[in-house]
């Protein structure tokens, strides 16, 4: 299934490379958006006075 | 008439809320629209184009290689393009975009430095070499990075944007550095391939990876693009009612 | 356009204006140093100072390449069409070294004109072909026009 190339090494990191650096290029702004909307929820809970502290 | 209706069209893009539903409705597509393309470009380059005559297999790095090297200067004249808009009109949803785009060329660029690497050295038997083409490169992703950090230092995210659209207007030289290194001096880099005027000097059998990687990466850069422009409108209107109100919704 | 906004793009399209000025006159001042190679031309016309460290690209003339059977040392002719230049070297070849390529070779020029390598690397064309029709090109007579160097 997986073609057998010649400088396999150097063809399949490449590869490889592009696949993470998209991959991460994904993930990054949905993981920080997430953590943004954490703390904006959290300050809301705050503000409108039912927030249930987790150190209480 | 529809010089009119582009302008509010214009306009209503620069209204934060508008500004951040664009950017949530056009991500999925852009995203499903790179998956296909970089699905089909891939299929072929591993499996369906022939190897080269003089480089056998380590030719395919070129199909990663180029369309990487194309977005980073692209993402870099698109950057220029809305740094320009951002200083003339100061719209603030376009001062975010600016922004939005460096992170995502400097990938492009970084990646395009290490296909390079890894091609250069089974074929012109170095890693690196100091010519006029690679070293060029290395200056844009000094000059990507240099912009995200300009931006960060400073504690006015408006004032930080300005500042950098600063730069990347000043930036802007090194783009057509890149691409007439070649022409211009000698190079360990070989010459373009792909000519825009002119024949290109690839047999046509090989083109169709190039093109749907190449189609791919523009949709995978607008899709990054937008992604990270809206966390960052996000954060910076984190105390306007917009963004409470967005915030109830969801939640 | 706003008065302001007339200002503010002028002020834009002057400094990309200037800062591209700069660079022209930089770089055409630095020329000679962003050259990454020298051809052999250039070095029969004495523009390559001897016994000093320079690359020199060109071609592998066709028929030159003599390896010594015992070691890794090897010789060839670097050619640009006009002139020639006998380059030796003892070491591992890139694997695209081959006759008819590019290749450029870090080294000296002795005083009788012969280029000591130390370090040679090959310089690949623009052009890419499966190899049938490369085949099919060459039986045909048409080989793909040499890349310039």
């Amino acid at each position: 299934m997986i073609p057998e190339l010649d400088y396999a090494f150097y063809v399949w990191t490449s590869y490889g490379l592009f696949a993470v650096i998209m991959v991460w290029q994904f993930i990054q702004p949905r993981l920080r958006r997430r953590r943004i909307l954490a703390e904006l929820r959290e300050e809301l809970a705050l503000q409108s006075g039912n927030y249930d502290d987790p150190n209480a | 008439m529809i010089f009119h209706r582009l302008k509010v069209g214009f306009h209503r893009l620069g209204s934060p809320p508008t500004f951040h539903k664009l950017c949530r409705v056009l991500s999925p597509w852009l995203w499903a629209g790179f998956l296909l393309c970089a699905a089909i470009g891939l299929y072929y380059a591993l499996y369906v184009v022939p190897p080269d005559y003089q480089q056998g297999d380590s030719y395919r790095i070129l199909f990663i290689h180029v369309p990487a090297a194309w977005q980073a200067m692209a993402s870099y004249v698109i950057m220029a393009i809305l740094a320009a808009i951002a200083l003339i009109w100061r719209i603030r949803t376009v001062e975010i975009m600016t922004m939005a785009a460096a992170p995502v060329g400097a990938a492009f660029t970084a990646l395009c430095l290490a296909t390079g690497s890894l091609w250069g050295k089974p074929m012109w038997g170095t890693w690196w070499a100091w010519d006029a083409r690679l070293t060029s490169m290395l200056v844009l992703l000094f000059i990507y990075l240099g912009i995200m950090g300009l931006y960060a230092a400073f504690e006015d995210r408006r004032k930080g944007a300005r500042v950098a659209c600063i730069l990347v207007l000043v930036g802007l030289v090194n783009i057509p550095l890149i691409h007439f290194s070649v022409e211009w001096w000698t190079t360990l880099h070989q010459g373009a391939t792909i000519r825009l005027l002119g024949e290109s000097r690839m047999h046509p059998s090989m083109l169709p990876p190039l093109i749907w990687m190449t189609i791919g990466v523009k949709l995978m850069f607008g899709a990054a693009m937008l992604d990270r422009a809206r966390n960052d409108l996000l954060e910076q209107d984190r105390r306007k009612n917009w963004i409470r109100q967005l915030i109830g919704e969801s939640a | 356009m706003t008065p302001t906004r007339k200002k503010r793009l002028a002020i834009v399209a002057l400094l990309v204006l200037g800062v591209g000025a700069a660079a022209a006159v930089a770089f055409t001042a630095l020329n000679d140093n962003m050259l990454y190679f020298v051809s052999p031309t250039d070095v029969h016309a004495a523009a390559a100072p001897e016994d000093k460290q320079i690359r020199l690209g060109g071609l592998v003339a066709a028929g030159s390449v003599q390896r010594d059977p015992d070691s890794l040392s090897v010789r060839f002719t670097v050619t640009d069409g006009r002139h020639d230049v006998p380059v030796s070297f003892e070491g591992i070849l890139p694997d695209l070294f081959r006759e008819g390529q590019g290749v450029i070779a870090h080294g000296r020029l002795n005083q009788d004109g012969h280029f000591h390598a130390n370090e040679v690397l090959a310089r690949h064309d623009e052009n890419y072909m499966p190899p049938e029709v490369m085949k099919s090109l060459e039986s045909a007579g048409h080989p793909p026009e040499a890349s310039k160097q």
